[in-house]
């Protein structure tokens, strides 16, 4: 997983990076990730977070907090979405 | 005696007859009774399989009726929808086409009112930004013109008055000497009356020079005093055509003011169009280009305020998710660098939760399809097909297997009604 770095909650962090998926049809793209800690095992129970992301012409990416709680919805709908579907190319493969 | 003592030789011939007769008799009995259990079996049996028969068959008109009660209802299902659809794709696309249309209009003027807009704005900026610089320069000119010549003014009243109290003592010093000299030619000529004749003449002569001389002071200062009073005037005409200047101005502001105004309430009716639209055709229903298109139109016109931007961009979330259609995008797991740390909060970010080895899988699933994108739909779609498709094959098998157990039943019946007895057993 690719990691980037990140202030969350005033302190700063590690993320890494689940996927991004971005939407043609809303025109808009969400990174997915979670935040590293000190003694995380495989079993650690973490949250997924999400974040609006834009790629810029001079080659950066521009992450921006979600701002509602009707975006926050959307970004899960879009991720629950494309992962319940990403699943089942996987059965039919 | 059984059967095996026919090999005793000691036993006659008649004796043998005996025993095998009754060996014979006893084995045919066996026989019968035997012919008769079978019998009774196959009796059983038949009669089972009447019953059966007979249950099946029931089972099987209930089958039909059912199959046939179904039929029926799908027909009229068929019917129902084909008129439901008729209306409906007829009105459905009335209204699309309709708010196609409607946004295909929007934009259009959209573009047009944002190209004239940016132009106005932006002359109006260049005009404002070079009148007042001018403005600006020229009051500051003016007023420190009027300070300096105030100054002026004062200071030459000052010394005005200091010469004309000058001139006032010399000329009060001026009528002294003139009465004294007066009274001295009135008096009998002596040496000493002629010295102080003499005396009172010259200082009379002195004073009239310092006369002289503070008149013509007196003079310079009055001229320089009435040039600056005339700069004075000149300048507040000049303050007077700027305050006229500034009036004009303040039309034209006005009016600038008017035109963007005008502008900015087309903008606020482009935004309710759109919000109705939204609301009216629950925004799935416009093509997604035109969709995405209008929201970026919007959201990115310059003349809008930031927060009217993100009012905008939460009506289009609103309205995406009161959809509640399907929302598949294309995987990635490319990530550039950023410009600067991201700065978030846990609150409005957390989607979902599990553990990090979970996490890690749905990773994985994301990593499998990533960049087949919106395919990914089109394949379960696909694959939903398939299933129910392979569930009406499978249907229909299975009632050809239930007619062909009726007809084998039927054949059995028949057969049982005219005394066949069955090749069982």
């Amino acid at each position: 997983m690719k990691e980037f770095k990140l202030i969350i909650d005033g302190k700063e962090k590690v993320a890494h990076m689940i996927t991004r998926i971005s939407s043609d049809e809303l025109g808009l793209e969400y990174i997915y990730y979670y935040i590293e800690e000190d003694g995380d095992t495989e079993g650690t129970q973490k949250t997924v977070l999400a974040s609006r992301i834009k790629s810029t012409e001079d080659g950066f990416d521009d992450i921006t907090e979600i701002q509602t709680e009707e975006e926050r919805e959307l970004a899960f709908k879009l991720f629950k979405d494309t992962y319940k579907n990403a699943e089942s190319l996987g059965e039919n493969e | 005696m059984n059967i095996t003592g026919l090999l005793d030789k000691t036993i006659s011939l008649e004796q043998r007859v005996e025993i095998l007769k009754r060996s014979y008799d006893n084995d045919f009995k066996e026989l019968e009774n035997l012919d008769e259990n079978v019998i009774r079996q196959i009796t059983s049996r038949v009669n089972e399989l009447i019953r059966e028969s007979i249950s099946k068959q029931t089972e099987l008109d209930m089958l039909f009726q059912e199959q046939n009660r179904i039929l029926n209802e799908k027909e009229k299902e068929k019917t129902d929808i084909k008129n439901l659809n008729s209306l409906g794709i007829k009105d459905l696309n009335t209204r699309r086409n309709s708010a196609i249309t409607k946004v295909d209009e929007i934009m259009e003027s959209k573009s047009k009112v944002n190209i004239d807009f940016d132009i106005v704005e932006k002359l109006n900026e260049k005009k404002i930004s070079i009148e007042n610089g001018l403005l600006d320069d020229s009051k500051k000119q003016i007023e420190a013109s009027i300070s300096n010549i105030n100054g002026n003014v004062e200071r030459l009243n000052n010394l005005i008055s200091k010469w004309s109290n000058t001139l006032k003592k010399y000329l009060t010093e001026e009528q002294n000497l003139k009465e004294a000299l007066s009274n001295l030619i009135g008096q009998d000529d002596t040496p000493e009356k002629d010295e102080l004749f003499n005396t009172k003449l010259s200082e009379l002569e002195v004073v009239e020079q310092k006369i002289i001389k503070s008149n013509n002071g007196l003079e310079k200062y009055r001229r320089q005093l009435e040039e600056e009073q005339s700069k004075l005037i000149n300048y507040e005409k000049n303050q007077e055509k700027q305050l006229k200047i500034d009036k004009k101005l303040e039309i034209k502001e006005e009016k600038n003011q008017e035109k963007l105004k005008e502008k900015r309430e087309d903008i606020d009716s482009y935004i309710t169009e759109f919000e109705s639209i939204c609301s009216k055709y629950e925004l799935g229903f416009l093509e997604k280009e035109k969709r995405a298109s209008l929201y970026h139109v919007l959201a990115n016109a310059k003349v809008l305020e930031d927060s009217e931007k993100s009012r905008i961009f939460n009506m289009y979330v609103t309205s995406v998710n009161k959809t509640g259609k399907e929302i598949v995008g294309k995987c990635s797991d490319e990530l550039k660098p950023q410009k600067q740390i991201p700065i978030i909060s846990s609150m409005r970010s957390v989607v979902a939760k599990g553990s990090i080895s979970t996490i890690n899988k749905m990773s994985k699933v994301f990593d499998k399809v990533k960049m087949f994108g919106i395919n990914i739909a089109a394949n379960v779609v696909q694959k939903v097909q398939k299933h129910k498709e392979d569930s009406i094959l499978n249907s229909i098998d299975n009632l050809g297997k239930l007619q062909e157990i009726g007809e084998s039943l039927k054949a059995m019946k028949s057969m049982q009604e005219e005394g066949i007895k069955p090749m069982t057993m």
